[in-house]
């Protein structure tokens, strides 16, 4: 048998907590009044981006693009609004590749930040989520990095803006580059595509069309969850059926490992278009000289004639010690375009900067920009090729800053 | 066996009276159901996500917590929630109300139809067992075009605003409570905690612990799916990974540890400790997880019974008691 007796009630924790329990009230009313004060002198952008999560690549080139678009206007001394000069401010939020937290980020954005515009996510689900928040809120949000067939397909935008490549050039490019460069193949193809938004569009859809009116045959189509990593089997039915012209449309992780099993498999395909996955620096870098010849559709490079296009990728190399990536072109214009969009409408009403947005009509770092009625603006596309570790742009020709390694090394 | 007695002051007497109780949580209610109208929007947005998240952890710790069941399938419950209000909204234009009450019987009827096999597994086996449901849902709906694959499905009907989604939230919190005082307040919680602590004695002396632990799983599923039906219609688009994300299953585990395990009281106050420390740490995403882990650890290390126990602890020393134990 124990026996406890209760301590005296002045070194309980109790009393403690009620003395503390002011002070946390206080805490919390001042900093939310400090927000809102704050806001109120300078001009709120927010941007939902994946930080963390399997899309941080994508995010780190995000937050590069917005910050530099935002820090070179505060540098000229920021925005004319109602006649004097504000600052910009841009608040970032990690999404952590999850929509549901995309939502929750852009929610805290216009209601604790005060925001009084937005950038968009990567991907259409990240931007999209966000996008669907803008939308209700009636707050304007520009954005790069969703395809723009899987971005109108949701519903009538009024309110959110979309500048990338349009799904249907990106999918005829690879019949275009055989037949302009005239490679040689047994006109065989076979297509592996994730089930993701654009991969259906793209890989489900579009490129058996366009095969098809190109007088290929598509000896395989398989579609695979977007978090597959098994693709042997696949790989063994394109060599069996004899396809040297293998397109993929998946996420870096499993271009990587279906770049990696085709090797393993003694498969040796002519042509390999690896789009969306082969993109980032980071494919080139997990694959070494398993990456050379590969092949994938861009929509950006330095070399391109926009006003500040190679001073941008020279710029991003010098400040962060990587290589570019076509995300820092998309996500610095998307803020450009934003930015001269509260200029031009000098208020921070949404509508006013909404309206301002449609009547975008300039030549950004990513190409000429006006919107069209479903909010989208297409960039021109390029075939870029793996080589050495960088790309090169090996079509059109008139771009052309590199040749073609064909057959696949 | 130890007692505890303890002296009680006369003002716990009042709050222990029946009426009171009935009229305190009546001006709470009250209250909860007026908050939007007066608070700023962003408190608005935060106290959804509270009420959800409240919700899924008294869901957990009724099982978890007081049936012993330990699981890692809520989010299943939640993606499916999610996935029949949408299909429910999008194709017959049917209510909230009676999407979200359609979705609570499609979770239920999904729970009485895998708790056959569920229960025949116990403890750690339990838990991996639910994992794989979640995970089989979820590539079910990545792989079966009716719901979209990836790309998901998006609300085609017009989205009611934050406030009135405050106040189903609301309204669910209540429901949630009620089932909460009736496992944790009547005849049921005995046979709850009977079960939980050892099945095979609790099976000894009568108790049906197969229906005992049937009737907390399907409860527990309904609200989950609910909460996951209210998520969708807030979201207005809904996606495989988003929906069925583990993040569904671990945060409310999570919670309940902080807030303290079979405790009445802890999903609330490990929802509340949750949430701020979230939006506090926003701005720095890094932190946020460490900082959480590292709670989680001092927790259950030093807390097992999270905060509300400390807190118990704290004012049983604070009054005139005498604590005894033979």
């Amino acid at each position: 048998m124990a026996t406890r007796t209760s301590r005296a009630a002045s070194s309980a924790p109790l009393p403690v907590l009620k003395r503390l329990l002011p002070v946390a009230l206080l805490t919390i009313a001042v900093a939310w009044t400090s927000t809102s004060a704050k806001a109120a002198d300078e001009i709120v952008i927010g941007a939902s981006i994946p930080l963390s999560g399997p899309l941080a690549g994508f995010g780190s080139f995000q937050k590069w693009g917005y910050s530099r678009a935002v820090d070179e206007v505060n540098k000229a001394g920021g925005i004319t609004i109602d006649g004097r000069k504000m600052p910009v401010r841009l608040v970032l939020r990690d999404d952590k590749t999850d929509p549901n937290v995309t939502a929750a980020n852009t929610e805290s954005l216009l209601s604790r930040d005060q925001a009084r515009a937005l950038l968009g996510s990567c991907t259409p689900a990240l931007v999209n989520a966000g996008a669907l928040v803008a939308e209700r809120k009636k707050i304007p949000l520009v954005t790069g990095c969703n395809p723009l067939e899987a971005f109108k397909s949701v519903r009538k935008w009024n309110y959110a803006w979309d500048l990338f490549f349009h799904e249907p050039e990106l999918a005829a490019i690879p019949f275009k580059v055989l037949d302009d460069l005239k490679l040689e193949t047994n006109k065989k193809v076979a297509i592996f595509h994730d089930n993701g938004p654009d991969g259906q569009v793209v890989g489900g859809t579009l490129w058996p069309q366009m095969a098809k009116a190109a007088g290929y045959e598509v000896v395989q189509n398989a579609s695979f969850p977007v978090d597959n990593t098994q693709f042997t089997s696949l790989v063994a039915e394109a060599k069996a059926k004899g396809a040297e012209v293998v397109l993929v449309d998946a996420i870096t992780p499993q271009a990587v490992s279906i770049r990696k099993q085709i090797a393993s498999a003694g498969y040796a395909p002519k042509l390999l278009v690896i789009e969306k996955g082969a993109e980032p620096v980071q494919f080139a870098e997990a694959l070494g000289k398993l990456a050379d010849g590969v092949l994938v559709g861009g929509y950006w490079d330095p070399s391109f004639p926009y006003p500040g296009a190679k001073d941008l990728a020279t710029t991003f190399e010098s400040e962060t010690k990587l290589t570019f990536s076509q995300h820092i072109a998309d996500s610095y214009a998307a803020a450009q375009i934003l930015l001269d969009a509260i200029a031009s409408a000098g208020s921070l009403d949404p509508e006013k900067i909404n309206a301002a947005v449609a009547k975008t009509d300039k030549t950004y770092v990513v190409g000429p920009i006006k919107f069209d009625e479903s909010h989208n603006a297409k960039l021109p596309l390029a075939m870029l090729q793996w080589q050495g570790g960088k790309t090169s742009i090996v079509w059109p020709a008139d771009r052309a800053t590199g040749k073609i390694l064909f057959p696949v090394p | 066996m130890s007692v505890l007695t303890t002296s009680v002051p006369e003002r716990s007497l009042l709050l222990h009276h029946p009426f009171v109780r009935v009229a305190l949580s009546g001006i709470s209610f009250a209250a909860l159901l007026a908050a939007p109208s007066f608070l700023p929007a962003y408190f608005v947005e935060i106290g959804f996500k509270l009420l959800l998240y409240i919700v899924l952890a008294e869901a957990w710790n009724l099982l978890a917590g007081y049936c012993g069941l330990v699981s890692l399938g809520s989010s299943s419950f939640f993606g499916l929630g999610a996935y029949v209000t949408v299909g429910l909204l999008n194709h017959t234009g049917s209510g909230i109300g009676l999407a979200l009450a359609a979705s609570a019987l499609v979770a239920m009827t999904l729970a009485l139809a895998m708790s056959r096999g569920l229960f025949r597994l116990r403890g750690l086996y339990f838990t991996v067992g639910t994992l794989a449901l979640a995970e089989a849902l979820r590539l079910l709906v990545v792989n079966v075009p009716w719901f979209g694959g990836a790309t998901g499905l998006f609300v085609s009907a017009d989205l009611p605003d934050v406030t009135e989604l405050f106040r189903d939230a609301a309204l669910l919190l209540v429901v949630a409570s009620l089932v909460m005082t009736l496992a944790t307040g009547s005849r049921f919680s005995v046979l709850l905690r009977a079960v939980r602590d050892d099945e095979d004695a609790a099976s000894q002396v009568g108790v049906r612990a197969f229906r005992v632990k049937l009737a907390a799983f399907m409860v527990a599923s309904a609200l989950i799916a609910i909460a996951g039906g209210l998520q969708a219609i807030k979201l207005g688009a809904i996606e495989p990974y988003g929906s069925f994300g583990l993040q569904w299953s671990v945060d409310p585990l999570a919670i309940v540890i902080i807030g303290g395990l079979g405790m009445r009281f802890g999903a609330i106050v490990g929802a509340i400790f949750f949430v701020a420390i979230g939006e506090l740490l926003a701005d720095y995403p890094e932190l946020h997880v460490a900082i959480t882990g590292i709670i989680l650890i001092i927790l259950i290390r030093c807390a097992p019974r999270g905060l509300c126990g400390l807190l118990e602890t704290a004012l049983r020393r604070t009054g005139p008691t005498k604590v005894a134990s033979s």
